[in-house]
């Protein structure tokens, strides 16, 4: 009903995209408008909440902060912008490398623990025991095991996605529908039939949406391990603006690194709705 | 049928007890083989051995001046302890209850609704970490950019959930409560939010790790006292007990974090319908 107020004489789609494109940019304009008005009137401090023409504009003095080699007395490595890109590569590649890891290894370790019952119950009370505890309690010990560089960092989205996933893989199999493994058993399924033809596709779904909610979490360990310092990334960079008290800095940052976050997300919502289409 | 369940529990027990001693067993092993030092990775005997010493690092009085000594060790942990969690505790609250809100008005007002939400979106996969440095320009030091940084954790994401969760209601709830004759005003308020109130609640639940997560690295970043500075300080001084230590009390507070929720989700929301349903084993 509603849609008919809208009197265009266009197929409906494009009106539905049309008026969302408006209100996201009226939107969008009257948040940055408010923020640049709070500027021109001098009640937000630039130094503080610098707006966005400000921290958007000195690209070629913010890109050299993401340049490492700058600070080792090396000349600047190329453009500005492919600097920005190797650091925000850097970030992505350990956050993906994480999180592949992580669904396979909680996926064949939860069907494991279903699938042989001595196997759950020796490893389930460990695994229990361990999913509580921060990431970031693991940071110390990630960092005493694998030193620096992208290992520890690897290690931790591991952490972060692996216990959770493994425990969301057990309830997924526990709460499948009795009537598949009957219908498979019935249909004569080996107990592997079963799990490998009938458990793993109902529950890849759900998993993925598992990871999906968590990605926001493996994002998050990924820059603050950079922060805390097992070498370049984002996260180096909010800490460096945070440590010289560089608001532009931290505003472009905030910027990249939202950017990236929904960028990511975009990508495993696509990669959900195209791999996993028997999902509904 | 009462010593069936006790006998399951007994079994249940021991195959805790089996599993635990495994894990143990392997840590303590490798490391008695000499795979490597005290230094790199304490087993269990050598830092929970340490613990009566290494619980004076829990008083951060002495690195804060003006501050008075904790009486004891203990008191000092508690002291510790519960500054995260009222940190968490407040910062979910306050996400919760403002992100819930926030959700209900951009549905309710219409065209309000339409030219918050987009902004909103664009806010919302900024991950909190990325805040840090805003929160300590705004808040210094202290309680606030913890309670603050939790907030952003969780009220971004309870609002756009919440969205989604009122625009799942059954349509069937809402033309019922029209007929009865209630305003607009009163089915958001009778029948949308206890219908949504639960998947919200889950969804809080989901994200606690994300918040507990937040916490230790603004306390570790942007304050001098709670279980994040802890941890922080005992990886800069490297002191592999503490670490241990600290790991072993952050794991045990989440866990009872978790079973409170739970718990709270079970009580105050009783009207959830519970899943069923399982794999022949």
């Amino acid at each position: 009903m509603s849609s008919m107020s809208n009197a265009y004489k266009v197929p409906g789609r494009l009106a539905k995209f049309a008026s969302a494109a408006i209100w996201w940019i009226a939107s969008v304009s009257l948040f940055i408008s408010i923020w640049e008005l709070c500027w021109y009137m001098k009640w937000a401090n630039p130094m503080l909440f610098p707006p966005p023409h400000l921290f958007l504009q000195d690209l070629y003095f913010v890109g050299k902060l993401f340049d490492k080699s700058t600070r080792l007395g090396n000349p600047t490595a190329g453009l500005i912008v492919w600097t920005i890109a190797k650091t925000i590569g850097a970030s992505t590649l350990r956050v993906l490398i994480g999180l592949c890891l992580a669904f396979v290894g909680s996926l064949l370790i939860g069907i494991a623990i279903r699938f042989s019952p001595l196997f759950g119950r020796l490893v389930l009370p460990v695994i229990n025991l361990l999913a509580p505890v921060s990431p970031i309690a693991w940071l110390p010990v990630a960092m005493l095991i694998f030193g620096l560089g992208n290992a520890p960092a690897i290690f931790l989205v591991y952490i972060a996605l692996f216990f959770i996933m493994t425990l969301a893989t057990l309830s997924l199999i526990d709460s499948l529908p009795i009537a598949y493994a009957q219908v498979a058993r019935i249909m004569g399924g080996t107990r592997l039939q079963i799990f490998v033809q009938v458990v793993l596709p109902a529950i890849l779904p759900g998993l993925f949406v598992v990871l999906r909610l968590n990605l926001f979490a493996a994002w998050m360990i990924v820059l603050i391990a950079e922060a805390v310092g097992v070498g370049g990334g984002l996260g180096l960079v909010v800490m460096i603006a945070r440590n010289t008290f560089d608001s532009q800095l931290a505003f472009f940052t905030m910027f990249l690194i939202g950017a990236v976050g929904f960028v990511m997300d975009m990508g495993l919502r696509e990669i959900q709705r195209r791999v996993l289409y028997w999902a509904t | 049928m009462s010593s069936q369940s006790i006998k399951h529990r007994i079994t249940d027990f021991v195959w805790w007890c089996i599993s635990i001693g495994l894990f143990v067993g392997i840590w303590e092993l490798t490391f008695s083989m000499g795979l490597y030092s005290a230094q790199f990775l304490p087993p269990p005997h050598i830092f929970l051995g340490d613990l009566p010493n290494q619980l004076q690092h829990f008083d951060f009085s002495k690195a804060n001046a003006g501050e008075k000594a904790a009486s004891s060790h203990y008191h000092a942990v508690a002291k510790t302890i519960s500054a995260t969690v009222i940190r968490v505790i407040t910062g979910l609250s306050l996400g919760f209850i403002l992100g819930v809100i926030t959700g209900s008005v951009i549905r309710y007002f219409r065209w309000f609704g339409k030219l918050l939400l987009p902004t909103v979106t664009l806010l919302a996969p900024i991950s909190p970490f990325a805040w840090l440095p805003v929160a300590v320009f705004l808040f210094g030091i202290g309680n606030k950019p913890a309670i603050f940084m939790v907030f952003l954790a969780v009220y971004f994401i309870i609002t756009l959930a919440a969205i989604a969760e009122i625009d799942a209601v059954q349509k069937n709830y809402l033309n019922v409560a029209k007929i009865m004759g209630a305003t607009r005003l009163q089915t958001y308020v009778q029948v949308i939010l206890p219908a949504i109130l639960p998947g919200l609640f889950t969804i809080l639940r989901l994200n606690l790790f994300a918040a507990w997560m937040v916490v230790l690295i603004a306390e570790s970043a942007g304050s001098d006292s709670g279980l994040g500075a802890l941890v922080m300080l005992a990886k800069m001084t490297g002191a592999p007990n503490l670490v241990m230590i600290g790991m072993v009390v952050i794991g045990i507070v989440g866990f009872i974090f978790d079973s409170m929720l739970r718990y709270v989700q079970k009580r105050v929301l009783y009207w959830i319908p519970e899943v069923q349903g399982s794999l022949p084993k």
